[in-house]
C-alpha cells in the first residue's frame, strides 16, 4: 500500500464529506427559512452528521480554523448518518406504489405484494414500502412475516420520530390482530415514545 | 345329396361365422384404434419440459443501466438491431437513445404491452424513457430472458404453440411442400400413395411414404418409426379415424407442435415454437418468409438438411420450397425473389442464454425439488421465473476468471488448475443475482458455489466479536494478543499463530477483527465459550451442524460459499437473517400462479450489536486486511467485509457487501493443496475486480438511536478529542463508552471551539 494513494484518497473523501454537509445545511436553512421546501427539487437522499459526535456543526468552519488537527485525524470510516430520509420518490415507485394501493383495494393482496416487491428492487429504503408491504402481508394473514417487515422498516427509518411512531403503532396493531395483546402493548408503549 | 346338402351348409354357415367373427374382430380393433387415438389426442399430448427465465429487466428513468447493458440483454431476447424499429422485437441505436419495440409479455401481475420507446442514456444511467408521441413513462419490464429448461428423460424439449400463433407463411409453406391436398383429403391422398408406391416399385424398396400430415402425425404421434408395410397399413385406418373425430385446424396444430426438426446433443427439438428460437432465436410470430419456408424444408431431414452443417442442402431446400409457393400463387413474383436473396439467417449459437447459467440453474433445480417432484417439473410445462441478473452474472464471471488467469500467471505451477466460485445476491431482499460453480462457466459439472465445503478462516471472526458484542464487549476493549498452547482433551497440543507470526501484548477488539489477528480472537472466542459462538452462527443464517472445536474460532469448519453469503447476509441487512432466494414465482403452462417464494425475513440481531459488527466491517475495508479495495473503488461508495485464509493457505476467502450487492468469492485447488495466495491477495481481488464494474449504492445503515459516536485515542482507547492527535472516531453502545480520558481530551475540554460562537450561531438565533 502507498502512502501517497491513501492521502490522495482521503482529500477526494474528505471534499465529498463536505460537499454533503453542505448540502444537508442548505436543505435544513431552507426549511427553517420557511420557503416551501419543494419549489427546488430536493435531493434523493439526505444524510444528515450525527449530533452524537463532539460538535455538530458543519466541519467547513471547524477546518479552516483547524487545519493541523484534520489532517491528522483522517476518518477511518465514515461515520453512519443518524438518518437517511427518502425525501424524493422517483415516478417508477410512485408509479408502483400507486398500483399496489389499487390491488389492495381490490382486496387482490399477492398482486400488491409481487408490486411491492417490485418496488423495494428499485428503492429498497424506502419506508413506505415496507410500510405497505407490511399491511399486505397482515392482509393476508401472515402476521409473522408481517411484523418483521415493519420491524425492518423501524431499522430503516432510525432518527425519525414520525415515521418510527407509525411504524410502531403498525407493529401494535399487527399483534393485536395476532392476538398477541401483551406483545401489542408493549409497541403501542414504543410508539408512544416518538 | 342330404349329406352334400349337409356338409354345403355346413360349410356355408362356418364360412359366415368365420366372416362375422373377422368383422367383429376389425370392428372391435377398430374400437380399439378409436378409443386409443381419441384418448392420446384428447389427453395430454406432450411431456413439456419446464422453462426457466431470468430476471424480467426493469427499465425506469434513473436505473442503472449503460446502453451496452441493455444490448446485451435485448440480443440475448434475440432482438434484432435494424435502422428502424418497425415490429416488435425490433430495436434500433443510436449513441445515447435505443429506440425498443417491445414484445410484450403477460406476467402474472399484468400484461406489459408491446409498444414503442424511447430509451435515453446517459453514462451508466437510463435518463428518460419517452413513447413515440413523446410522452415520458415511468417505467416498463421487458419479457424476460429464457435461461434453461428442465427435460424429460427423453430428452424431448418443446414450445407449445397455437395455431393462430403460427404465421400464415408457415402454414401455407407446410402445405405446399406436404401435403397440397391436406385440406381435401380424409386422412390418406390415394394419388399421393399411388405415386409413392412407383417410387417403391422403382427402387425396389420401401423408400417413400406418400404420407399425408394426417398420416405423419400418426406416425410420429402413436406409432414407431420403422418403415414397416403392417404400420404402414395400420398407419391408414388410424388416419381417417383422426379425420374423422377432429377438425383439419386441431390436426394442424398437434403436427406443428409434434414435429421433430433438429438435434441439440441429447436434445431433440420439437414443434415450430422452439424451432424458432432454436435457429434463429426468434418468437415464431416474427420470422420472415425465407425463414419459415427453412423450417417448413426441414420438415423432411431434420438432420440431413441441417442449416448449421449442410448450409447448402438447407438453402436449395428451402429455396425449392419458395418456388413451389410461387408456382402455386401463394406467393408474387417479389415475395418469391426478396426471399430467395435472402441468407439463411441461422444464428450461430442455438441460444446465447440456454445452458449460458449451468449453475444457477442447479440452484434453481434444488430450491424446486423441495416443492415440486421431478416429473411435474420436466412435463408439465412449468414457468419458473427466477432472481438471476445476467448482466450482473457476466460481470462477476468476467472477474472470476480474469483474476484466476491473472493469478496462474503470476504463480505459475504452485497455483496450476485453479479454481474459484462466487455467490452474488442482493443485500437488501436476499434474491440471489448470480451463481458461478467454477472457473469453466458454461460446465455443467461441479457446483462449487453450492458443493465445495471449505474450512472458511477468518470468515467465521465476525461471529465471534458479535458475540462478544452481544456479551458487554466494546469496541476498545482489550484483548490478549500473545501466543499461547491449547491442550485439547485427547492430549494434543494446539499453537496458533498471527499470519506472519506477528503477535502483540494488547489489541483493542475493532483492531483484532479489522487486522484479523488469530491469538486475540482464539483468546476471546475461548472466553465467551464456543457454544455462544456456534449459537452466534446459527442466528447468522447457518444451518449445518458445527463442531464445538476451538479451531472452529479460525474458521476449520468446511461452508460452502452459499452458506457464506447466508451468514453475510444478514450481517448486510442489519440483523434481519434472510433465505436466499433464486425462484420468485412458479405457474403452470397458462400463466396461473403455482407458487411463489416471497421476501421473507427473520430479526436474529439486534440492531445496535449489528452496527458495532458493521462498523467493525467497514473498518476492515477501509484500514485492515482489505483495504486495497480503495485501490480500485471510489471512496464515496462505502463497503464492508472479511478477507479469510484458511489453514497452510488451501482456501482463499472474500465476503463482502456494498449498498445494493453482496459476493462471497471462493478460491482453491480441487486436491487441497496449500496455495501461494491469501484472502487478500486472491479471492479479494476477484471481488473488487467485479465491484469496480458493478454500479454501486454505497452500505449505509442509519445510526440506532442507543448508539453514539464518540473520540477515541488509537492508542489508549480512553476518550480524547477530536483535535487530539491519534484520535478516532468509534461507535458505543449508550453506557458502554470508555470513562477515562486521554490528558489532551481533558485539556481540550476547558477550550471549547470558537466556531460554534462565529456566524453559524448567528444563523440560528
Amino acid at each position: 500500500m502507498t502512502p501517497n494513494l491513501t492521502s490522495t484518497s482521503t482529500a477526494h473523501y474528505w471534499q465529498q464529506a463536505r460537499r454533503l454537509t453542505a448540502t444537508a445545511l442548505l436543505v435544513f436553512i431552507s426549511a427553517c427559512a420557511s420557503t416551501p421546501p419543494l419549489s427546488v427539487p430536493p435531493p434523493i437522499e439526505v444524510i444528515t452528521p450525527p449530533p452524537a459526535v463532539s460538535i455538530p456543526i458543519p466541519d467547513t468552519a471547524v477546518i479552516s480554523e483547524l487545519p493541523d488537527q484534520a489532517e491528522i485525524n483522517k476518518p477511518i470510516v465514515p461515520v453512519s448518518p443518524t438518518t437517511i430520509e427518502t425525501r424524493h420518490q422517483s415516478d417508477a415507485v410512485i408509479a408502483l406504489l400507486n398500483s399496489a394501493e389499487a390491488a389492495q383495494q381490490q382486496g387482490d393482496f399477492k398482486s400488491a405484494q409481487t408490486t411491492l416487491q417490485r418496488a423495494q428492487r428499485i428503492a429498497p429504503r424506502d419506508p413506505s414500502v415496507y410500510y405497505k408491504l407490511a399491511v399486505t402481508h397482515q392482509n393476508l394473514e401472515d402476521y409473522r412475516l408481517a411484523e418483521q417487515v415493519a420491524l425492518k422498516g423501524v431499522s430503516i427509518v432510525q432518527g425519525q420520530p414520525d415515521q418510527l411512531r407509525k411504524f410502531w403503532l403498525l407493529i401494535a396493531n399487527i399483534r393485536l390482530q395476532a392476538g398477541d395483546i401483551i406483545a401489542a402493548e408493549k409497541a403501542e408503549h414504543t410508539a408512544g415514545r416518538y | 345329396m342330404n349329406t352334400h346338402h349337409h356338409a354345403q351348409r355346413r360349410s356355408f354357415g362356418f364360412a359366415t361365422k368365420l366372416f362375422l367373427t373377422f368383422l367383429l374382430l376389425l370392428g372391435l380393433s377398430l374400437l380399439y384404434l378409436d378409443h386409443h387415438i381419441r384418448q392420446q389426442f384428447e389427453g395430454k399430448r406432450w411431456a413439456v419440459p419446464a422453462k426457466v427465465y431470468a430476471r424480467p429487466l426493469e427499465l425506469y428513468a434513473g436505473s442503472p443501466i449503460s446502453l451496452d447493458e441493455l444490448k446485451i440483454e435485448l440480443r440475448s431476447l434475440g432482438y434484432q438491431f435494424v435502422q428502424k424499429a418497425t415490429r416488435p422485437g425490433q430495436v434500433a441505436v443510436s449513441k445515447t437513445k435505443a429506440i425498443v419495440y417491445t414484445r410484450g409479455f403477460k406476467f402474472t401481475d399484468g400484461l406489459e404491452s408491446a409498444q414503442r420507446l424511447i430509451l435515453h442514456f446517459s453514462g451508466s444511467q437510463l435518463t428518460k424513457i419517452t413513447q413515440h408521441q413523446g410522452q415520458s413513462i415511468p417505467l416498463i419490464r421487458l419479457e424476460p430472458v429464457l435461461i434453461g429448461g428442465i427435460y424429460p428423460l427423453n430428452n424431448e424439449d418443446r414450445d407449445l404453440i397455437q395455431l393462430d400463433e403460427a404465421p400464415e407463411g408457415l402454414t401455407q409453406a407446410l402445405i405446399a411442400i406436404e401435403d397440397r391436398g391436406f385440406y381435401e383429403h380424409h386422412g390418406i391422398s390415394l394419388r399421393g400413395i399411388s405415386r409413392a408406391m412407383l417410387v417403391n416399385i422403382k427402387a425396389g424398396r420401401f423408400i417413400q411414404g406418400g404420407s399425408t400430415l394426417t398420416q405423419q402425425l400418426i406416425k410420429n404421434f402413436y406409432l414407431t418409426s420403422d418403415r414397416t408395410l403392417a404400420r404402414k397399413l395400420l398407419e391408414i385406418p388410424m388416419a381417417m379415424l383422426l379425420e374423422l373425430h377432429y377438425s383439419k385446424a386441431d390436426i394442424l396444430e398437434a403436427y406443428l407442435n409434434e414435429v421433430y426438426l433438429g438435434q441439440e446433443g441429447a436434445r431433440a427439438i420439437h414443434g415450430f415454437g422452439l424451432a424458432a428460437q432454436y435457429y434463429f432465436a426468434q418468437p415464431l410470430a416474427e420470422l420472415k418468409l425465407h425463414q419459415l419456408a427453412l423450417l417448413a424444408g426441414l420438415v423432411k431431414g431434420p438432420s440431413y438438411f441441417e442449416p448449421r452443417r449442410h448450409p447448402e442442402r438447407a438453402k436449395s431446400r428451402r429455396d425449392l420450397v419458395l418456388k413451389v409457393l410461387y408456382e402455386q400463387e401463394v406467393i408474387d413474383q417479389e415475395e418469391y425473389d426478396t426471399a430467395r436473396q435472402a441468407s439463411l439467417g441461422i444464428v450461430q449459437q442455438a441460444s446465447l442464454s440456454k445452458g449460458a447459467y449451468p449453475a444457477y440453474l442447479d440452484l434453481v433445480k434444488r430450491q424446486l425439488r423441495d416443492d415440486y417432484p421431478d416429473e411435474a417439473l420436466s412435463s408439465e410445462g412449468l414457468r419458473i421465473y427466477t432472481n438471476l441478473n445476467p448482466i450482473a452474472q457476466n460481470k462477476a464471471e468476467t472477474a472470476l476468471t480474469k483474476t484466476i488467469n491473472s493469478l496462474e500467471k503470476n504463480y505459475g505451477q504452485r497455483i496450476e488448475g485453479l479454481q474459484g466460485s462466487m455467490v452474488v445476491t442482493d443485500p437488501q431482499t436476499g434474491e440471489v443475482i448470480a451463481v458461478i460453480g467454477g472457473r469453466q462457466t458454461r460446465y455443467q459439472g461441479f457446483n462449487r458455489a453450492l458443493d465445495t465445503l471449505r474450512p472458511i478462516g477468518s470468515l467465521v471472526k465476525p461471529a465471534v466479536y458479535l458475540t462478544a458484542i452481544e456479551q458487554g464487549y466494546n469496541l476498545v476493549s482489550e484483548l490478549d494478543d500473545s501466543p499461547f498452547e491449547l491442550t485439547m482433551p485427547n492430549g494434543q497440543v494446539w499453537q496458533p499463530e498471527n499470519f506472519g507470526h506477528r503477535s502483540h501484548d494488547y489489541v483493542q477488539l475493532h483492531q483484532a477483527l479489522a487486522h484479523s489477528y488469530n491469538l486475540s480472537t482464539v483468546r476471546l472466542g475461548m472466553s465467551l465459550g464456543l457454544d455462544k459462538v456456534i449459537n452466534t452462527l446459527k442466528r447468522l443464517g447457518v444451518k449445518r451442524p458445527i463442531a464445538p472445536y476451538p479451531s472452529l474460532l479460525l474458521g476449520a469448519q468446511g461452508l460452502s460459499p452459499l452458506e457464506v453469503a447466508t451468514m453475510y447476509q444478514t450481517m448486510a441487512s442489519n440483523g434481519f437473517q434472510m433465505p436466499l432466494r433464486a425462484i420468485r414465482q412458479v405457474t403452470d403452462s397458462t400463466g396461473e400462479e403455482l407458487s411463489r417464494y416471497p421476501f421473507d425475513l427473520e430479526q436474529t440481531i439486534d440492531n445496535n450489536s449489528i452496527h458495532l459488527l458493521q462498523y467493525m466491517l467497514q473498518e476492515t475495508t477501509r484500514a485492515g486486511t482489505a483495504r486495497s479495495i480503495y485501490y480500485r473503488l471510489p471512496n464515496n461508495i462505502n463497503v464492508a467485509g472479511k478477507t479469510g485464509t484458511s489453514d497452510l493457505q488451501r482456501d482463499s476467502w472474500f465476503a463482502g457487501f456494498a449498498g445494493n450487492r453482496l459476493a462471497v468469492v471462493w478460491l482453491g485447488l480441487d486436491d487441497n493443496a496449500p496455495m501461494p495466495i491469501t484472502g487478500s491477495s486472491g479471492a479479494l481481488r476477484a471481488w473488487t475486480d467485479y465491484m469496480a464494474n458493478e454500479t454501486l449504492d454505497p452500505f449505509i445503515a442509519p445510526t440506532p438511536e442507543d448508539i453514539e459516536y464518540l473520540w477515541v485515542d488509537q492508542q489508549t482507547g480512553m476518550l480524547s478529542d477530536k483535535r487530539c492527535f491519534g484520535a478516532q472516531q468509534l461507535p458505543f453502545l449508550l453506557g458502554n463508552s470508555p470513562t477515562e480520558r486521554s490528558a489532551c481530551a481533558i485539556r481540550k475540554q476547558s477550550d471549547p471551539l470558537p466556531a460554534i460562537n462565529g456566524w453559524i450561531k448567528r444563523w440560528f438565533e
